[in-house]
């Protein structure tokens, strides 16, 4: 018996865990899905808020002929595309980990299945 | 840590709710195992294990690697529960004195499983609270010394240090048990 197995059987053994566990999931997994919509409305609000202010001023920099008004916008526009894009580049930061960590994965298999041709 | 569990974190990390759900579902056990015997109260136990569970997804986007998860798991379980020690103002927790490094053994020779379950669940019990924290991390949780102090924040020496006294504990403990009968 591996160390890991003993550890597996003792939890296993351990029937207090049994009850407070099958309602743990189902419980913590409402509040994660409850918090990932508030997350994304709160990401979509905002995001909103910046590109529809950046719209706002530049079509009242038209209207009014108004400088302040045009670096307003930039302004606006500017915080919009910062939001934007560092939220994408984590996303792509991740994607590419993600990728990483599945052909380091590969490379093991690889090497442990060769080593077991051998 | 497996390239699997590596690639649920990072899937995770990602906002994605089935790897989080499956992530949970490995590492679920043994942290509610570990709560629950250093707490002492499932009910309490459950409420904690719960919050740790919430705190991870909402923080996890920030663990710089993938490949930490399971010290940091843990890290976030010992801080909750200092402060619901805090919060009960069990002064054991903080008064227990340290121990010292010397006549230190390999902590990673193996145990005897040949044993009664509830017994060795009943000895690991009945040590103190320090001992018992690393007993379990170490033994129920597999993590490995460095992650251990990684996650309750002291040198890797005092973990092994406590890890020999909790082993010689528990052989005291259990064999005074079989004494008994």
């Amino acid at each position: 018996m591996t160390e890991n197995d003993a550890a597996n059987y003792l939890l296993s053994e351990d029937k207090d865990l049994d009850g407070p566990l099958a309602r743990q999931r189902e419980i913590v997994m409402r509040a994660v899905r409850k918090h990932q919509v508030r997350h994304r409305w709160i990401v979509r609000t905002f995001s909103t808020l910046f590109w529809s202010n950046a719209a706002g001023a530049y079509i009242l920099a038209v209207i009014t002929q108004s400088e302040t008004l045009v670096v307003s916008a930039i302004f606006w526009l500017l915080i919009g595309a910062i939001v934007l894009l560092h939220s994408r580049l984590r996303h792509i930061e991740l994607r590419i980990d993600e990728v990483q960590a599945t052909l380091d994965g590969l490379g093991d298999s690889t090497g442990s299945s060769e080593n077991t041709d051998s | 840590m497996p390239h699997q569990q590596t690639i649920l974190v990072i899937r995770a990390q990602q906002r994605r709710t089935d790897a989080f759900e499956r992530l949970m579902a490995l590492h679920e056990r043994p942290l509610l195992y570990y709560i629950h015997r250093q707490l002492g109260d499932a009910d309490r136990a459950a409420d904690v294990s719960q919050e740790v569970w919430l705190s991870v997804w909402k923080s996890i986007h920030r663990l710089k690697d993938p490949r930490a998860f399971h010290a940091w798991l843990y890290q976030i379980a010992h801080r909750r529960m200092a402060l619901e020690y805090r919060r009960r103002q069990a002064h054991q927790w903080q008064n227990e004195k340290d121990i010292g490094e010397e006549d230190l053994v390999a902590p990673d020779a193996p145990v005897d499983v040949n044993l009664q379950v509830g017994e060795l669940h009943g000895a690991i019990d009945k040590l103190s609270l320090r001992l018992r924290e690393v007993v379990i991390l170490r033994y129920i949780a597999q993590l490995t010394v460095d992650d251990i102090a990684l996650a309750i924040g002291c040198p890797a020496g005092t973990v092994r240090s406590r890890l020999h006294y909790a082993r010689k504990e528990l052989k005291r403990l259990l064999e005074g048990e079989h004494d008994h009968d």
